[in-house]
C-alpha cells in the first residue's frame, strides 16, 4: 500500500513539475484578487474610449457623404435643367423649317423667328448656318438684342447690329469680314455626328463673358442632302453663378470640370480662365493648375488615384489629407444624350464636421481615466477584507496539520474576523468543530490501538500454522512457535534478525525470490507449494499465504506456512496407481469406456478415439448415441436393462456409425454398483468384428447363389467318385435322365448306362482325374426312336471325386446344319449376281469379290484381292468413296451410297454406283464391310447427252425468240411512230426469226419423231431420176438466188424407199450444199447402183469440212461452224434428220471432204427386193 | 460526254436489235462486232465505256474475249455485261466466277436494256 502511495500522481503533476522545476511560486491572496480588478478597470475603461472615438469618425464620413451627396445632386439637377434649352430650341427651329412653317432660305423670316424666341427666353442665342458659309443670328447679350447676318447669305462679311424696341436694325456694332460660318466650331461639330449634339466649350469674346456652348442641329432633306445647322449658344457663367450660391460646409468646393481637365464652372469667386502667355486673349484653365489649393489639390488627388479621369464611370467617395487636415470628395460623371462629358467635383475638408466630436472625445477619455482610478482603489479595499480571514484560516489549518490543537482552537479572532462574511463564517465555525473533534478522536484511537495490538500479538504466537514476519531481504522480524516446531528451530531470540538464507529454511532460494517478487507486486498471494528445510535435513511442503506489510516505513512481509507434507505422499501414491491403471487401459486393442446411465461418456482409452477418429475432449461428456446405427439402438437399450447386480455382465453385437462407415461392434457391458446396490456407472469393452459379419454374410449369399445357379442351369449334374458311384445329382428338364433320380444315389453310373456310353464316360472320368483337365465329349444315342445328342463335360473336384454335367446340344446341332445351307445359299447368290458385290476389309483391301466386279472393274479375282480398293477409284473421287466408309463406320447411317469414277484395267474411266453395310461380329465389333456396286458408265453418258442437248436447245430456241421478243416490244413502244422505215425493219427482223423458229421447232419435232421409231415408212419402188429431180425442183429457188448450178446425172437405178422422206433427204443435203457452195459453182447429183444398194451422192465445190468433223457434223447442233446456223439459216439438225431417215432405210449415211474444194455426201438405200433378188 | 458502248454478238438480227435499243432508248453511242475477235480489234481502236459480250460466237466465243481483255493492263477495267442465252445453271456458275459487271439472260425486254445496263453500271441515266 505504501508503495502505491508513493507513485500516485495527481493529474496537474508532470505540468507543475515541468514549469516550476524545484518549488511552485505562490502568490498571496491579495494580489490575486487585486490585478484582475485593475485589468478589467483598464479593459473597459479602453474599449468605451475607442468605441466612442470610432462611432464619432463614422458618423463624420457619413455626414460627409450625405453632404456632398447632396451638392451633387443638385448640381446634376440644375445642368439637366439648364443645357435642355437651347436643345429644345434647336428641336423647335428644325420642326419649323421642316414643316415649312419658316424657309430657311429667307433671311428676314428666321430673323424674325429668331427675334420672337430670343425675345421670349432672354440671355440666349439662335441662329441658323447654311452649306454656303452664311448665317442668321439673333442674340441677347451684355449689349442688348443684336442681329447677325452674312451678306447675301453666303461666306463674306459678317455684320452685327443692335436693334431697337420694335425689333429694327439700329446700329451696326461689328463687321467681319472673310466669315464663313462652314468654318465655326459648332458647324463643323454638327456636319460630323450627323444628329445634334454640343459645340466644344468655347471662350466668349470679350472674354469677360466667360464661357460659352452651343447647342447644334444639322438639317438634312428628305434625301440627305445638308440643309444647314441650327445652334443655340448658352454662356457657361450662369453655371458658376449657381455653384457659388451653394453652401458646401464652411469650406467645402464644388467645381465642374471636362474630362480633358479644363474647368467648366467652380463655386469660387473667381474666373475659369486665365489670361494667354503670349496671345491677347484669354485661354481656359485646367482644374489642376487652379489658384484654389483645395480645386488644384483634389484634382491632383484624384488623377494619382485614378491616373485618367477618363476612367471614372461611377460615383467615387475619396478621403485624402490636405496640408495635414483630412478631406472628403464625391466625383460624379454628368453625361447627356447629345455625348456632353464633364465630372462634378465636390470637396469638404474633415474640419468641418469634427470640432464638436473631437471635444466629445477628450471628455470621453478624461472620464474614462476618473473611473479607472475609483475602480482600482476599490478593488485594493475589496481583496484585502476578504484576504484576512482567510490567511487566518489558512495559519490555523498549518498549525492543525502539525498538531498544536491548542493554539488552534485558542485563537479567538479567526471567528470575529470572520464575522462579516456568511460563507467565511460558517467556514470558520467548521473548521473550529472539526478541530476539537479530532482531538477527541485521535485519543480513542490511540486506547483502541493498543488493545488491538495486545490482541493480535496472542493470535500471532498462538497459531497453529507457522507465521513469520520478514523483510523483503528475508530478514526474520518475528516468528511464532509453531515456525520454530515447524523447522526444527531452538528458540525465538536466536532466529530472529538472522535471514532464511542463513538459516538455511528454503530448499530453492530461487522460489523464495520469486515469491517475494510476486508478494512486492501483488500485494498478496495465497496457497502456493514450497518446500522448506527442516533442521533435520528432511523436506517440507508447505501450503504458502504471505501479504506485503509497511511497519514503521519499512517494506516487510507476513508470512503463513501450513504443512501438508503427508497429504502431498497419499497424492503421489493414488497417481502413480491411477497411471499405472490408466496405461493398462490405454494400451488395450480393444475399446474401453465408461458412461452414465444417460449415455454421456466419462471415459475413453486410445483405441476408442482411434476407431472413431475424434479427440478424447470431443468425445468426453457426450452421449455415445449418435455413434449407434439408429435400428440397432434397441438391441443396445434391451441389453442395458437386462443387467442387474446379480447380472452385471451381459454382451451384445450392434451396428456403429465410425468415420462414415457402418461397422458391427461386438460389446461387454459391465454395470458397476456401489456397496448399498446402487448403480455408478457402466464399463464396456467392446471390439470390430464387421469383417466377421462380412465374411458370414458373403458365405450365406454364396450358398443361396449356388443353388439358385444350379436349379437354373439347363444341364444334368452328377458328382460321382473315381469308381462311378453317384454322390449327388442335380436333374433338369432339357435333358434326359437314363437313371432314376431316387435310385441312383450311392449306385454306380457306369453300370446304368448302355455300354458304348459307359466306357467313354469311364475314360474321361479317368482323364480328368489325371490331368486335372475339363474332359468334354459329345455322345449320341436313340431311345424310343428319338436320336439325342449331348455334350458331356467331366471336371475333377478332388482327388477322386468329379463333377459330370450332361447337356442337351440337339438345338446347336440344327443351327449348325441351317448355318452351313444358308451359306451355301449365300455363296451362290454372291457368285452369280448379276451385279458387282464384294467384301472390303477394314484396312481397304478387298476380301471378296464375285464374278461380275469382277468383269466391271476389268481385273481377275486374285488380282483384285492384292490391290486397294482405293487404288481403283479417281483420285478426284476418292473422298467420295472414304466418306461413304466413314459414314457406316461411325455409325451415321446403316448404309451408305455414293457414285463415283475408276479406272478399269485398260485405263479407261467408268462410273460406279456403290452401296456399302458395315459387318459386325457378336461383340458389337466391325469385321467388313458389304459393298454393291453397278456399272453406271452408259447411264453417265446419257445423262451428259441429254443435258447437252437441252442446253443446245435452250440457246437455239433463245436466239430467234430474243430477236422477235426485242423487235416488236420496240415496236410497242413510241420509239419508231415517226420512223416508218425502222419500224418496218424492226418488223422484218422479227419475221426473219420467227421463220427460223418455227424451223427449229419442225425440224426437232421431226427428228424425235424420227428416233422415237413412231415414224412408218410408206415403201415402194421408186426411180431414183425421179426423186433426184424433184429434189432439185425443191431448192432450185435457192439456187437461182445463189447463182448455184445444179446437174443432175442421168441414173436408172430404183430404189426400195418412201419417196417423201428421201425427197426432204436430199432437199436437206442440196441445201447445205447450195448454202456453202460460192456463187456460179456447180452442184452434182448421181445416183447408181452398188451391189446392194443404191448410192446417192451430192457433190459441192464449197470450203469444204475439216477432217476432224466429217462425222460430228452428223450429230445434233453440230455445224461446223456455230455461227453457219445465224448465217447461212440452218437448225444444225438437217443432216442428223438425214441420217435418221436414211438408217431408218436400213441405210447408211457419210462425207468425204477436201478443204477448200468441197464435200461430197453419200448416202444408201435398199434395192428393190424383187429387183434384188 | 455520250457513253459508247460495244456490242459483240455474233446474230446480225440481235447485234441490230440491240444497237437499236442502245442508240434510240438509252442516247448512248455504239459499236458493234460479230466475234470476240472483232471486239478486240474494236476495243483497242476506240475509247469505250462498256461492253455487252454474247458468249456462244465463232472465231472467239465470249470466255476467249473475257480472257483477252483481262490479260491486258489498258483493258482490263473496261466494265463488261454478258447478254447471252446460256442461262442454265452449270452456265450461271462459270459466270459467277468471272470478274463482270452483270449479265442479262435473252430474251431480254427491251424497253428496260437500258436502265438494266445503267443500273449495272452506276450510270444516270
Amino acid at each position: 500500500m505504501t508503495s502505491h502511495r508513493q507513485h500516485r500522481q495527481h493529474w496537474w503533476y508532470p505540468w507543475v513539475k515541468r514549469s516550476w522545476p524545484a518549488e511552485p511560486i505562490r502568490f498571496p491572496l491579495w494580489l490575486v484578487l487585486t490585478i484582475p480588478v485593475i485589468l478589467i478597470s483598464l479593459g473597459t475603461s479602453g474599449l468605451v474610449g475607442y468605441l466612442s472615438w470610432r462611432n464619432g469618425q463614422r458618423c463624420i464620413d457619413d455626414l460627409a457623404k450625405q453632404l456632398m451627396a447632396e451638392v451633387s445632386h443638385r448640381v446634376n439637377l440644375y445642368l439637366t435643367h439648364h443645357l435642355a434649352t437651347p436643345q429644345r430650341l434647336n428641336q423647335a427651329n428644325a420642326t419649323a423649317i421642316q414643316s415649312n412653317q419658316i424657309n430657311s432660305q429667307n433671311v428676314d423670316q428666321l430673323e424674325q423667328h429668331f427675334l420672337q424666341q430670343v425675345l421670349l427666353l432672354g440671355q440666349i442665342k439662335v441662329y441658323f448656318s447654311n452649306p454656303k458659309g452664311g448665317i442668321v443670328g439673333v442674340g441677347h447679350d451684355h449689349r442688348g438684342i443684336t442681329v447677325a447676318t452674312t451678306d447675301h447669305n453666303t461666306q463674306g462679311t459678317l455684320r452685327v447690329y443692335s436693334l431697337d424696341d420694335q425689333g429694327r436694325r439700329h446700329q451696326a456694332l461689328v463687321t467681319h469680314q472673310n466669315y464663313d460660318a462652314r468654318l465655326r466650331p459648332f458647324y463643323q461639330a454638327a456636319v460630323t455626328a450627323g444628329k445634334p449634339t454640343w459645340s466644344p466649350v468655347y471662350v466668349y469674346t470679350p472674354a469677360d463673358l466667360g464661357l460659352g456652348i452651343a447647342a447644334t442641329y444639322p438639317l438634312y432633306t428628305a434625301d440627305h442632302q445638308l440643309l444647314g445647322v441650327l445652334s443655340s449658344d448658352l454662356t457657361l457663367n450662369t453655371i458658376t453663378d449657381f455653384l457659388q450660391e451653394l453652401q458646401v460646409g464652411k469650406q467645402g468646393q464644388v467645381f465642374i470640370m471636362e474630362r480633358s481637365g479644363f474647368l467648366v464652372a467652380d463655386s469660387t469667386d473667381d474666373t475659369v480662365l486665365q489670361p494667354g502667355q503670349d496671345h491677347p486673349t484669354h485661354q481656359r484653365l485646367l482644374a489642376a493648375d487652379s489658384p484654389y489649393p483645395l480645386i488644384r489639390l483634389t484634382t491632383q488627388q484624384i488623377l494619382s488615384q485614378f491616373g485618367d479621369l477618363n476612367q471614372i464611370q461611377t460615383a467615387q467617395y475619396l478621403r485624402f489629407s490636405l496640408n495635414g487636415q483630412r478631406q472628403f470628395a464625391w466625383v460624379v460623371p454628368y453625361q447627356d444624350d447629345l455625348g456632353l462629358d464633364w465630372l462634378i467635383v465636390t470637396v469638404v475638408p474633415a474640419s468641418d464636421f469634427t470640432a464638436s466630436i473631437d471635444l466629445n472625445t477628450r471628455s470621453t477619455v478624461i472620464l474614462s481615466l476618473g473611473a479607472l482610478v475609483v475602480s482600482v482603489l476599490a478593488g485594493l479595499l475589496l481583496a484585502r477584507w476578504i484576504a484576512k480571514p482567510i490567511q487566518q484560516l489558512s495559519r490555523a489549518s498549518y498549525a492543525l496539520a502539525t498538531g498544536q490543537w491548542d493554539s488552534t482552537l485558542k485563537d479567538s479572532n479567526l471567528i470575529k474576523n470572520s464575522n462579516h462574511i456568511t460563507e467565511l463564517y460558517v467556514l470558520a465555525q467548521s473548521f473550529y468543530q472539526t478541530a476539537e473533534q479530532l482531538q477527541q478522536s485521535f485519543a480513542q484511537i490511540k486506547s483502541a490501538l493498543q488493545e488491538s495490538e495486545e490482541k493480535f500479538t496472542k493470535v500471532f504466537r498462538t497459531c497453529p500454522d507457522a507465521v513469520s514476519i520478514s523483510t523483503t531481504d528475508g530478514v526474520l522480524m518475528d516468528v511464532n512457535d509453531a515456525f520454530i516446531s515447524l523447522l526444527g528451530l531452538s528458540c525465538r531470540d536466536a532466529i530472529v534478525g538472522r535471514s532464511t538464507v542463513d538459516l538455511d529454511i528454503w530448499v530453492n532460494a530461487t522460489e523464495r525470490a520469486d515469491y517475494v517478487q510476486s508478494v512486492v507486486t501483488q500485494g498478496q498471494i495465497y496457497s502456493r507449494e514450497y518446500t522448506l528445510r527442516h533442521t533435520s535435513g528432511r523436506l517440507i511442503t508447505v501450503l504458502f499465504s504471505a501479504e506485503s506489510l509497511e511497519l514503521d516505513g519499512q517494506l516487510c512481509i507476513v508470512e503463513v506456512a501450513k504443512d501438508i507434507s503427508d497429504r502431498k505422499q497419499n497424492e503421489e501414491i493414488i497417481a502413480q496407481a491411477r497411471e499405472r491403471y490408466l496405461a493398462i487401459l490405454e494400451n488395450q486393442t480393444e475399446l474401453i469406456t465408461c458412461f452414465q446411465p444417460g449415455g454421456v461418456l466419462t471415459f475413453v482409452n486410445d483405441a476408442f478415439c482411434r476407431y472413431y477418429g475424434e479427440q478424447r475432449d470431443e468425445l468426453i461428456g457426450h452421449t455415445y448415441q449418435h455413434k449407434i446405427f439408429l435400428p440397432d439402438q434397441v438391441l443396445i437399450d434391451r441389453c442395458i436393462a437386462q443387467l442387474s447386480p446379480e447380472h452385471p455382465v451381459s454382451t451384445v453385437e450392434h451396428r456403429v456409425i465410425t468415420q462414415g462407415q457402418i461397422r458391427w461392434m461386438q460389446w461387454v457391458n459391465r454395470a458397476i454398483y456401489d456397496p448399498q446396490g446402487n448403480l455408478i456407472e457402466y464399463q464396456s469393452v467392446g471390439q470390430d468384428i464387421d469383417d466377421r459379419k462380412q465374411a458370414e454374410a458373403a458365405l450365406r449369399q454364396s450358398e443361396a447363389t449356388k443353388n439358385q445357379i444350379l436349379k437354373a442351369i439347363p444341364d444334368l449334374l452328377l458328382w460321382v467318385t473315381a469308381d462311378g458311384t453317384c454322390i449327388d445329382i442335380a436333374e433338369t428338364a432339357d435333358v434326359v435322365n437314363l437313371f432314376s433320380t431316387s435310385s441312383i444315389i450311392g449306385k454306380n453310373t457306369f453300370e446304368c448306362l448302355p455300354p458304348h456310353l459307359a466306357q467313354r464316360r469311364r475314360q474321361a472320368v479317368s482323364q480328368a482325374l489325371q490331368t486335372g483337365q475339363v474332359e468334354i465329349y459329345e455322345q449320341q444315342f436313340t431311345l424310343a426312336g428319338v436320336t439325342y445328342y449331348e455334350e458331356v463335360r467331366v471336371i475333377a473336384i478332388a482327388a477322386d471325386k468329379v463333377l459330370v454335367i450332361v447337356r442337351n446340344i440337339k438345338d446347336r446341332k440344327q443351327a449348325e446344319a441351317e448355318l452351313r445351307a444358308s451359306e451355301e445359299r449365300f455363296r451362290q447368290a454372291f457368285r452369280d449376281a448379276p451385279i458387282g458385290m464384294a467384301l472390303i476389309g477394314l484396312d481397304d483391301h478387298w476380301l471378296k469379290v464375285n464374278p461380275r466386279l469382277c468383269a466391271i472393274l476389268g481385273y481377275t479375282e486374285s488380282e483384285l484381292l492384292a490391290m486397294p480398293v482405293s487404288a481403283l477409284a479417281h483420285p478426284d473421287d476418292i473422298h467420295h468413296l472414304q466418306r461413304c466408309l466413314e459414314t457406316v463406320a461411325t455409325h451415321e447411317q446403316r448404309s451408305a451410297h455414293t457414285e463415283l469414277r475408276y479406272r478399269s484395267q485398260g485405263g479407261s474411266v467408268g462410273w460406279v454406283a456403290i452401296s456399302l453395310s458395315l459387318v459386325h461380329d457378336a461383340h458389337q465389333q466391325p469385321t467388313y464391310y458389304v459393298a454393291q456396286i453397278r456399272d453406271i458408265t452408259e447411264q453417265k453418258e446419257l445423262d451428259r447427252i441429254k443435258d447437252e442437248f437441252i442446253s443446245i436447245v435452250s440457246h437455239e430456241l433463245r436466239t430467234p425468240l430474243t430477236a422477235i421478243h426485242g423487235a416488236l416490244g420496240l415496236l410497242n413502244t413510241d420509239t419508231y411512230i415517226n420512223h416508218p422505215n425502222k419500224a418496218k425493219r424492226m418488223l422484218t427482223l422479227a419475221m426473219e426469226s420467227s421463220n427460223r423458229l418455227v424451223n427449229l421447232v419442225n425440224d426437232i419435232l421431226e427428228l424425235e419423231r424420227l428416233s422415237s421409231g413412231n415414224m412408218t415408212l410408206e415403201m415402194v419402188v421408186c426411180a431414183a431420176a425421179d426423186l433426184l429431180q424433184q429434189g432439185i425442183d425443191e431448192v432450185q429457188t435457192i439456187a437461182n438466188q445463189a447463182s448455184i448450178d445444179l446437174v443432175v446425172e442421168p441414173t436408172d437405178a430404183q430404189v426400195w424407199a418412201d419417196c417423201d422422206a428421201i425427197i426432204q433427204v436430199l432437199t436437206n443435203l442440196l441445201s447445205n450444199a447450195i448454202k456453202f457452195s460460192p456463187p456460179y459453182s456447180t452442184v452434182t447429183l448421181s445416183a447408181h447402183t452398188g451391189f446392194n444398194a443404191v448410192i446417192f451422192a451430192v457433190q459441192d465445190h464449197g470450203r469444204g469440212i475439216p477432217t476432224d468433223k466429217l462425222e460430228a457434223i452428223f450429230g445434233r447442233f453440230q455445224q461446223v461452224d456455230v455461227s453457219d446456223a445465224r448465217q447461212k439459216g440452218g437448225t444444225g439438225l438437217g443432216l442428223p434428220i438425214c441420217q435418221s431417215i436414211v438408217q431408218s432405210h436400213g441405210g447408211k449415211i457419210w462425207v468425204t471432204s477436201t478443204l477448200g474444194q468441197g464435200s461430197c455426201f453419200y448416202f444408201t438405200l435398199p434395192i428393190p427386193q424383187k429387183q434384188h433378188d | 460526254m455520250t457513253k459508247c458502248i460495244l456490242v459483240v454478238d455474233d446474230d446480225p438480227s440481235i447485234r441490230e436489235l440491240v444497237v437499236a435499243c442502245l442508240e434510240d432508248l438509252g442516247g448512248w453511242r455504239t459499236l458493234s462486232a460479230q466475234s470476240g475477235f472483232e471486239g478486240l480489234i474494236q476495243v483497242n481502236a476506240h475509247p469505250l465505256d462498256a461492253v455487252l459480250l454474247d458468249i456462244s460466237m465463232p472465231d472467239m466465243d465470249g470466255f476467249g474475249f473475257y480472257a483477252q481483255l483481262k490479260a491486258n493492263p489498258q483493258t482490263q477495267g473496261l466494265p463488261i455485261i454478258l447478254l447471252t442465252a446460256k442461262v442454265l445453271a452449270s452456265d450461271r456458275h462459270r459466270f459467277s466466277q468471272m470478274d463482270i459487271a452483270g449479265m442479262i439472260a435473252k430474251p431480254f425486254n427491251p424497253t428496260t436494256l437500258c436502265d438494266q445496263i445503267a443500273a449495272l453500271l452506276a450510270w444516270p441515266l
